[in-house]
């Protein structure tokens, strides 16, 4: 695959609090990628870095092989969506779009064309003469995304865009920018602390926590295997117990050997196991690898989520049918869904991608 | 009862502050019009003095001076407060608040003070004239302004800005469609506040004016010091209705723009 944007060695830090540390990655041409993490994990000051509204304090950018590190914004040929709109206020709809082909000094019917072109894409034909502040937040943020796509970037940033939406319109939304993205057939780079959001949308998710690459990968990947207990806690909801790896295809939890599919540990290594709720089911009491108390049982429309408590572990677990509280119960798990992990050694420890 | 009477109180309470307030304006301002050069004898209505006020030169020219002076100063100190509150902004917070203080008190300081201050250094370095009084001004008014933008500056909303560059505008260009129409609420009310003060000012300009310069109201007290005359009544009157109109904008004007906003939210809603 093509690279278009290629980071080097990225540091960045305020007031002497590092935010990013020496990062690297590829972004190639056409994919929809996704910086997912947690609020300050520095995904947004990274998006601001290859926009051009920040400056690394060591490293480089790279578009298209050329250095931008120092570029301002308004010379890059990238152009971002922001998560506040940042519609112009004073400008109708239609002057917003063409703000950017009128400063590129575009003959009228140009413009005109495209705006149009730009409304229809995003679903907002007929609305070209209302002001900003007389839309709703979705509509606000499609014309935020027409805006930028007008100017037909080779790459478009979008910093939290669905991040003021309700659910519905949220996932409404998501689907369009699917859309928008296979008829512009651009870059796509995605910023989001909303994991479901990520798996959703994107082609390759990077995990940041701390200003560091925790794992990437496509998003099937980093749901199945997770590399460490961040990402396997971050993504979706996990089990995430101390194991002790005895050798190749057996572990060992709570003093209970249990046979697994993961190789290529030290004996008697310890571990962190990380099993999804959905992979584990509740059977009666001594068929399992373990035997709990039912603690709690919540239904949530789709699955029942229930907590069985096995000595000083609490399982999560979702399952469709219910059991009945303060019951034991035995629990039982496939080896296929049993993850294993390397205990990190420190707690900002990165994790190399693994495809 | 009880409540009536309470009601009385707070009432004549509140006539009683109006009387004290504006009678002697109101005062004024009938003597303006009053045929006769006595203080106390009513001697029909006329515009005479207003009319002479027109006729005199001296009047015309120390009004033009006083006009010239309020926007000039007022338009130069615009400039500098503007970029002073942007500076500030973006200040740490030690440093804020030390400027915040040299703000202040140049505001506080008294008036004779500042003045006397100000000729002190200014006939060292220039004769005292117009050019003196106009620095004077913009010293004073500089204030004004940064205390009516900073708030501004503080609640802009900078990705817009962001946008702007992002979408190719240069710097400059951004500034202008971007942050410069979310300050003008302050910008505005800061002008014309300055624009009040320095028409207001007496005590700095008497102590920086040269000879042969007068705004209205250093001409005003020179004339009264060889007796009051009712064009003097008459002028008092224009000055005063002048700031008030400008008061009127100063404080209707945001919130005339506010009660447009109100509506368009109120139509987005319906």
């Amino acid at each position: 695959m093509d690279t278009i944007l290629e980071l080097q060695n990225i540091s960045k830090s305020f007031d002497g609090k590092p935010i990013i540390k020496e990062l690297n990655l590829e972004i190639y041409k056409n994919e929809f990628i996704t910086l997912l993490g947690p609020s300050g994990c520095g995904k947004s000051t990274l998006l601001r870095i290859i926009g051009g509204f920040e400056t690394p304090d060591t490293g480089r950018v790279l578009f298209d092989g050329k250095d931008i590190t120092n570029l301002s914004p308004d010379k890059r040929r990238l152009h971002t969506v922001f998560q506040k709109y940042s519609l112009f206020p004073h400008y109708d709809v239609a002057d917003n779009i063409a703000f950017g082909l009128k400063l590129k000094k575009k003959d009228k019917a140009y413009i005109e064309d495209k705006v149009q072109y730009a409304l229809r894409l995003v679903n907002m034909e007929g609305f070209e003469h209302r002001k900003p502040n007389s839309l709703s937040g979705g509509q606000q943020q499609r014309v935020a995304i027409a805006r930028a796509i007008v100017n037909e970037p080779e790459v478009l940033l979008l910093d939290e865009p669905l991040g003021a939406l309700d659910l519905k319109l949220r996932q409404e939304m998501q689907r369009e920018l699917m859309k928008i993205k296979k008829e512009v057939g651009i870059t796509f780079i995605y910023v989001t602390h909303d994991q479901s959001e990520a798996l959703t949308m994107s082609d390759r998710i990077i995990v940041m926590n701390q200003g560091i690459i925790q794992q990437m990968g496509d998003p099937k990947s980093i749901y199945d295997e997770p590399q460490n207990a961040f990402v396997a806690d971050f993504i979706g909801e996990s089990n995430i117990i101390d194991g002790i790896m005895l050798r190749d295809y057996l572990v060992q939890i709570q003093g209970v050997d249990i046979p697994c599919v993961d190789i290529g540990f030290k004996p008697n290594e310890k571990v962190d196991v990380v099993i999804r709720p959905e992979d584990l089911s509740i059977v009666e009491p001594g068929r399992g690898f373990t035997i709990g108390r039912v603690m709690e049982v919540i239904y949530q429309g789709a699955y029942y989520d229930i907590r069985v408590a096995c000595g000083d572990f609490e399982w999560a677990i979702q399952s469709n049918n219910p059991a009945m509280p303060g019951s034991m119960v035995g629990l039982s798990i496939l080896p296929e869904n049993i993850q294993i992990m390397h205990k990190p050694r420190s707690s900002d420890e990165q994790i190399i991608e693994k495809n | 009862m009880k409540e009536r009477l309470i009601n009385f109180i707070c009432r004549f309470y509140f006539l009683l502050i109006m009387i004290f307030l504006y009678i002697p304006i109101a005062v004024m301002m009938v003597l303006s019009v009053n045929d006769s050069r006595s203080r106390v004898v009513w001697g029909g209505f006329t515009l005479r003095w207003y009319g002479q006020l027109l006729s005199n030169r001296q009047i015309r020219e120390a009004l033009f001076t006083t006009i010239g002076l309020a926007f000039l100063s007022s338009a130069i100190a615009l400039v500098i407060g503007t970029a002073a509150a942007f500076g500030m902004h973006y200040m740490k917070k030690s440093r804020y608040a030390l400027m915040m203080g040299l703000t202040n008190i140049p505001m506080l300081n008294a008036d004779i003070v500042t003045g006397i201050a100000l000729m002190l250094w200014f006939i060292r370095f220039l004769p005292l004239g117009f050019t003196s009084v106009l620095i004077a001004h913009i010293t004073f008014n500089i204030p004004y302004i940064i205390l009516a933008v900073l708030p501004k500056i503080e609640q802009m909303n900078m990705s817009v800005y962001e946008a702007s560059r992002d979408l190719g505008a240069t710097a400059a260009y951004g500034f202008f469609t971007t942050i410069l129409p979310q300050l003008s609420g302050g910008i505005l009310s800061g002008f014309f506040m300055a624009v009040t003060m320095s028409m207001d000012d007496f005590m700095i300009t008497y102590f920086t004016k040269g000879a042969g310069v007068n705004t209205l109201s250093t001409m005003i007290y020179g004339e009264i010091r060889k007796g009051i005359k009712p064009e003097m009544y008459a002028l008092s009157t224009v000055i005063f209705t002048a700031v008030l109109i400008l008061l009127l904008v100063v404080n209707y004007a945001p919130y005339a723009r506010e009660k447009v906003q109100h509506r368009e939210l109120a139509q987005r809603e319906a």
